[in-house]
């Protein structure tokens, strides 16, 4: 069993400034958790060097380099394959989602967010994969 | 080159069609371009109404704080404390004051009765010494054996001395006297008036301080209702976030569209330029166009639905944060325009009676050194009048021991001139007198000797607490001004919310445009539909089914959903389409 000492940190890469505000807003209410936002890709692999993750919540439809590529450079990375990553996107169809899953998504999460949901659902996935207490 | 209208019997050209299409993909990119904008500028307004609204949240817990909790409360409460003792130790020293200035008249009293005897005794002295005068003159031509002239020059001594005393006590009892009543005149002209000042003084400040208090308390059945307006307000901005994601959700479904419209431009482009097309395939493609126009009107209602419902719900939880926000700004007025104000007057009132206590206080102390001087010239003065009424009682006594053990033979000659009897009455009298002025003296409240320590009971007002009741209120009123200062940044961020909410909906071009322009493409696409009804039955299942290449295009729920309700009948609710309201979450 894990144990947190210090804040989780959740790297939340979206474009969309509303759902980033949500999504910090939400995670900020919990002193748990320390949230970084990168608004494209390539911001989020500077990140990503610069410091370590636990978990990546990712949107698919992304300037550039969408969330499904990432998804996968990702997964091909030695250093970032383990951290989990959740799809919160509101590209819904199952084909969307089905990819998501073969490219090694732990979870995913339709677009819109609603309020309180969110928080839960993390504790749950992270609590599931890290089996933290 | 292919004519449609020879093969279909139909008036309209590929080119017709090419060009309804591409007005319809440019109609769409406007849309594209429009709804970005509106909801680009209800993203900045609600970023900087999300801003706004926690600077008020956060001013209104300061403000909370600042009135209630931690500060001005506590402190008014230490005030109150303190005013009390001051009060209470006021009212006591008055009450002593009141006390001594009783013990001092009575004793004043006592001083004039103490005249009386000592008059008596002067008098009966007198006499004596008549008398002795007398017998001496009378027993002069005497033999040696009735010679009583040393016994006489002894008494005549005696006498000398003690009228002496008397005459001494009679000087120390005016001055006792006039000390006296000065004492009583400062206190009760000077000190009681300064005190019964200070008490009035501490009386209104206490009062001030209840009211203070009480507004406090007034203003606090605000706290709860500006609390419920933050949550409103931080509920509305929670809404609006979760309206503005649809911003991505319409974004794909438009883009869809324009996918589907630009293969079926493209399509056409080719067979209007390929003269080898068969027929049949145009004939099956048109027939297509018909499900693909009912497809795309179908998107089309359920993103303008969307759009709408989004546009709407954010313009609405907008205006309700304007709400909140102008009824924060009421409560936060209350606050600015009404209490602050009283309680500005209730610490000036306060500093004044404060400044009047502490010139009461300096008074008293000015008074004090008369007093005090008084005070020890009376006790320095009652304790010589002790010892003198004491040696006039020695001295008395010794007088009557003589005259009671002379040796007067009665005289035929001398009685005629000396009351001997006389003579012995006066010198009991003496003795009676000197036993009443000790009697009278000792009846004196041994509390008079502790006159001096009113200068003590001065001292416990002490002017450390004054001076700390002064910082105290500075605090106060500095927490007040600091009070105030967020109060009109809270109320000018409450305006500025307003406004710039008004004029995000005011600026919202979707009632303008995008509804207007969706109606319009909807138009375009039955008009082609209806041109092309009448050749359905010559479509086949296998192309029919052939049009599920459109279903990957999509990737959106929704989008999904109304294609197949298309694809398997001819009519369909829309109703039956199920907006995203909340997300759903799928485990891997």
């Amino acid at each position: 069993m894990r144990i947190f000492k210090n804040q989780i940190n959740i790297l939340v890469v979206d474009d969309s400034e509303a759902s980033a505000m949500l999504m910090q807003s939400i995670f900020e209410e919990s002193e748990m958790f320390k949230i970084s936002i990168a608004k494209s890709v390539i911001i989020a692999r500077t990140l990503l060097k610069k410091q370590s993750f636990e978990l990546i919540l990712l949107d698919l439809m992304l300037p550039k380099v969408d969330g499904f590529t990432f998804l996968k450079e990702l997964k091909n990375n030695e250093l970032y394959k383990n951290i989990p990553v959740v799809i919160v996107s509101a590209l819904t169809a199952p084909d969307a989602i089905k990819k998501c899953k073969d490219l090694g998504a732990k979870a995913f999460i339709s677009k819109p967010i609603g309020e309180n949901k969110l928080l839960e659902k993390i504790i749950q996935i992270l609590k599931d994969f890290y089996n933290f207490a | 080159m292919i004519e449609p209208q020879n093969k279909l019997d139909e008036p309209i050209l590929i080119n017709h069609i090419i060009n309804v299409f591409v007005d319809i993909d440019l109609e769409i990119a406007k849309l594209h371009e429009y709804s970005e904008k509106d909801f680009k500028t209800f993203n900045e307004v609600m970023k900087k109404a999300h801003e706004n609204a926690n600077s008020i949240s956060r001013f209104a817990n300061e403000i909370i704080e600042l009135s209630s909790t931690n500060h001005n409360k506590k402190l008014i409460a230490k005030l109150k404390d303190e005013y009390f003792e001051l009060s209470n130790s006021c009212v006591l020293f008055k009450d002593k004051l009141k006390s001594q200035s009783l013990m001092l008249s009575d004793f004043h009293d006592r001083l004039r009765y103490l005249n009386l005897p000592i008059k008596n005794l002067k008098q009966n002295f007198f006499t004596l010494k008549y008398i002795l005068a007398n017998l001496k003159l009378e027993t002069y031509h005497l033999t040696q054996e009735n010679d009583y002239k040393n016994e006489i020059e002894i008494i005549e001594q005696n006498i000398k001395k003690t009228t002496e005393f008397i005459k001494s006590t009679e000087n120390t009892l005016s001055i006792l006297a006039k000390l006296l009543e000065e004492q009583i005149t400062i206190e009760s002209s000077g000190i009681f008036e300064i005190f019964e000042h200070i008490t009035n003084n501490f009386d209104r400040l206490k009062n001030t301080v209840v009211l203070i208090e009480k507004e406090y308390e007034e203003s606090e059945k605000y706290y709860p209702k500006i609390k419920q307006k933050i949550t409103e307000a931080s509920d509305s901005i929670n809404k609006i976030v979760i309206k503005l994601q649809y911003q991505d959700i319409i974004r794909q479904k438009m883009e869809h569209m324009q996918i589907i419209y630009k293969k079926i431009i493209n399509y056409f482009d080719e067979i209007s330029k390929n003269a080898d097309t068969k027929d049949d395939e145009i004939v099956q493609y048109y027939s297509k166009i018909e499900y693909i126009a009912s497809l795309q009107v179908a998107q089309l209602i359920q993103t303008n639905h969307e759009y709408e419902q989004a546009i709407e719900s954010i313009s609405e939880q907008l205006l309700q944060i304007t709400l909140s926000v102008n009824d924060i700004s009421f409560y936060f007025r209350i606050f600015t325009n009404e209490l602050p104000k009283q309680e500005e007057t209730f610490i000036n009132w306060t500093k004044k009676y404060l400044a009047q206590i502490k010139n009461g206080k300096s008074q008293i102390q000015t008074s004090k050194v008369s007093f005090t001087n008084n005070v020890e010239e009376l006790k320095s003065l009652l304790t010589n009048f002790k010892s003198t009424i004491f040696e006039i009682k020695e001295a008395s006594a010794q007088t009557t021991n003589y005259i009671s053990n002379i040796k007067i033979e009665e005289h035929k000659n001398l009685s005629k001139t000396i009351n001997f009897k006389k003579l012995k009455e006066i010198s009991n009298n003496i003795e009676n007198i000197t036993s009443s002025l000790i009697k009278s003296y000792n009846g004196i409240n041994p509390e008079i000797w502790q006159l001096a320590n009113f200068e003590e009971l001065i001292l416990d007002l002490k002017i450390e607490t004054i001076e700390d009741i002064e910082i105290k209120l500075k605090k106060v009123k500095s927490n007040e001004d600091v009070l105030q200062e967020i109060l009109k940044k809270s109320i000018n961020l409450a305006k500025k919310i307003s406004s710039e909410v008004i004029n995000s909906i005011q600026g919202v071009g979707y009632y303008d445009f995008f509804e207007k322009s969706v109606e319009e493409i909807i138009g375009k696409l039955n008009f082609l539909n209806g041109k092309l009804k009448y050749k359905k039955d010559a479509v086949s299942k296998e192309e029919i089914e052939n049009l599920k290449q459109f279903e990957n295009i999509y990737t959106v729920k929704t989008e999904k959903e109304i294609h197949n309700l298309i694809m398997s009948s001819q009519e369909f609710d829309m109703s039956e389409i199920k907006t995203e309201e909340d997300s759903e979450v799928e485990f891997f």
